[in-house]
């Protein structure tokens, strides 16, 4: 009786799930399978356009100069978002949250939006070269802009807070009682950070890291604006090959082997995050 | 019992999804013009103009109405048709991307008997492409800058310093490239592809942006980002602060042309309204606005001696400029392109 009960509970389930699904197989596995058919058809089944990848030396430097880029964003996210964490962490609770907003609000404004306003804040006649000039520390405008720094910058501005807001959380389900511990025993505020603050926040950080690590793989638009066409990553390339060439098999090869790579990026942070968290 | 009728719904819900798809997709008939089209042009100043001296007068008098998209790009059209759905009835070319999307078959023949024209240049009436304007692309500054005479001068970084910026397009870059490089104007084509590409790896480090929006050169002209452009003569000629010049400049058509597959009843209102554009009074309004002279040979007794003077048609004017090569490119442009991209990945 409960049995039969339960089958026509979860058979309602898929009746009601039955349009989602229907939904997102037409508009989006149907696509991204027909994408991956392109990638290995000619129109008879062939690795060609994999092999074309490999060994048009174009293609590798466009992919090492994305895993450059990504990498220098991550390091520098971790840089910069790890002691703005631990500092968060010691504020007063009204303080903690005025501060979390602070870092939040960028995500309500528009990423093409905050992308400009990078020019407007590094450019030649930018605030920043301005003030700089005023200053005598420079003769010249610095050129921020229209190149890997430029990109950089923007790109750092808008993962910060996907670095940020996973390892607040992390740090905020620490055990308050280790470090109380610690201390009682007589560590100092150095050791307790060194030897035991650090290790523990180590898997956290190395989660919210390849987080940041796999959104910078497909960023499009912020090396598109601040690169002015100098900076090209793998995104921008597929909008070369797509829009332009036009070689919609090479792009299909090239996507796939992004996916790939993001798709291996994500057990891996999967594992990390369940990791620290048992 | 239950698993029936879930299949039999679902099976319902695909059967209508794919009806759907086919009434979103209706077979055009040919009779009769649509009352609507749509036009795919490169937005800006230009379309501005256009829109006031052409389509917005002939949506009064037709009831046609004109929708627009933009900015158009080569690639676009090319994937519009690959994919088959083309809901776009006239898309804007230059002369090099008209003789490619002809050589890749992606236009329709035009109907001139029923496009009716009045008299036209002959080489703005062509077999796929209704020739609309001239335009040209050349140098340009902002007032206060030390104005250069050649393609030699904007590369001589030293003489003259400040960042560059190019388009992000084979078909101005090469040509200007080998006349930096010494070449003469009358020797510039058939171009020299390789040595087009060394001279371009000598300005290239001096390029802070390669502009893929015509209005890119003239926001960072205005904004002191960079001191030189490769920019077209309407949009820096309609800002007050800015200067152009003809010099070594490229002279070139602007065409519409019908991509294939577009639908049929749109496409005959679409070409009603390009009679319009044989109008040399018309052509007088969109030419004082953008300085991009018409197809109509009548044209200049309608504009002003001053005007007249500035027009990249003009005959001091047409002499010192590179007008394409259209064949090359016919033969050339997809080699071109790709190793255009190849270039610019690579560096």
């Amino acid at each position: 009786m409960w049995l039969a009960r339960m089958k026509t509970v979860k058979l309602r389930f898929a009746v009601m799930l039955a349009p989602l699904v229907l939904f997102v197989l037409l508009t989006f596995d149907l696509p991204v399978l027909t994408m991956l058919g392109w990638s290995f058809s000619n129109p008879t089944p062939t690795v060609r356009h994999y092999l074309y990848v490999f060994e048009t030396p174009v293609y590798l430097k466009v992919i090492g100069k994305t895993l450059r880029i990504a990498s220098l964003t991550t390091i520098s996210c971790v840089i910069l978002g790890y002691p703005l964490v631990y500092w968060l962490r010691g504020l007063s609770p009204r303080g903690r949250s005025i501060c979390l907003v602070l870092v939040l609000l960028p995500f309500w404004i528009s990423i093409l939006i905050r992308t400009y306003a990078w020019i407007v804040i590094l450019g030649n006649d930018g605030i920043v070269n301005r003030v700089l000039i005023a200053m005598r520390l420079v003769h010249q405008p610095v050129q921020f802009l229209y190149n890997e720094l430029g990109v950089l910058i923007g790109m750092v501005n808008v993962l910060l807070p996907f670095f940020v807001l996973p390892l607040y959380a992390a740090f905020s389900r620490f055990d308050e009682r280790c470090f109380q511990a610690a201390a009682s025993l007589g560590g100092s505020r150095r050791a307790i950070f060194w030897r035991l603050f650090l290790p523990m926040s180590g898997p956290s950080v190395a989660a919210s890291a390849t987080l940041v690590f796999i959104l910078s793989l497909g960023f499009y638009i912020t090396p598109a604006v601040l690169g002015g066409g100098n900076v090209t990553m793998i995104a921008n390339m597929l909008d070369v090959l797509i829009n332009t060439l036009p070689r919609w098999e090479t792009a299909a090869a090239l996507s796939t082997i992004l996916m790939i790579t993001i798709l291996i990026l994500y057990m891996v942070n999967y594992r990390l995050r369940s990791g620290f968290s048992n | 019992m239950k698993t029936a009728s879930l299949c039999s719904a679902t099976a319902a819900l695909v059967i209508s999804c794919l009806s759907l798809a086919t009434v979103m997709h209706p077979t055009p008939a040919a009779s009769e013009p649509a009352k609507n089209f749509i036009v795919g042009d490169s937005g800006g100043a230009s379309h501005d103009a256009a829109v006031e001296a052409f389509f917005k007068p002939f949506a009064e008098r037709t009831g046609i109405q004109v929708e627009y998209i933009s900015p158009t790009s080569f690639g676009k059209l090319r994937a519009m048709v690959a994919s088959g759905n083309v809901p776009v009835s006239l898309w804007d070319l230059n002369g090099r991307t008209y003789e490619q999307a002809v050589s890749l078959g992606l236009l329709e023949k035009l109907n001139w008997d029923q496009i009716n024209p009045l008299p036209m240049f002959p080489e703005m009436r062509r077999e796929y492409g209704f020739g609309m304007s001239y335009f040209s692309t050349g140098m340009a500054w902002k007032k206060g800058t030390v104005p250069i005479e050649t393609w030699e001068d904007f590369w001589n970084v030293k003489k003259f310093p400040g960042k560059r910026c190019l388009p992000d397009r084979p078909d101005y870059v090469l040509p200007i490239a080998l006349l930096a490089d010494g070449v003469p104007l009358n020797k510039v084509y058939p171009l020299n592809v390789d040595r087009a590409f060394r001279s371009l790896d000598r300005i290239a480090p001096d390029v802070s942006v390669w502009w893929t929006s015509g209005q890119q050169p003239t926001e960072l002209l205005a904004d002191n980002e960079v001191a030189y452009c490769m920019a077209w003569n309407g949009r820096i000629m309609s800002k007050p602060g800015l200067e152009y010049d003809y010099n070594q400049a490229l002279l070139d058509i602007t065409f519409w042309g019908v991509p294939k597959g577009a639908p049929a009843g749109q496409v005959e209102a679409a070409l009603l309204a390009l009679r319009d554009w044989t109008i040399p009074k018309k052509q007088a309004i969109y030419a004082e606005r953008v300085f991009y002279p018409g197809n109509s040979p009548q044209l200049t007794e309608h504009l002003s001696d001053q005007l007249r003077d500035k027009m990249p048609t003009s005959p001091e004017n047409k002499d010192r400029q590179l007008l394409s090569d259209s064949k090359w490119w016919f033969q050339h442009g997809d080699e071109v392109e790709r190793r255009w991209q190849e270039w610019k990945l690579a560096r």
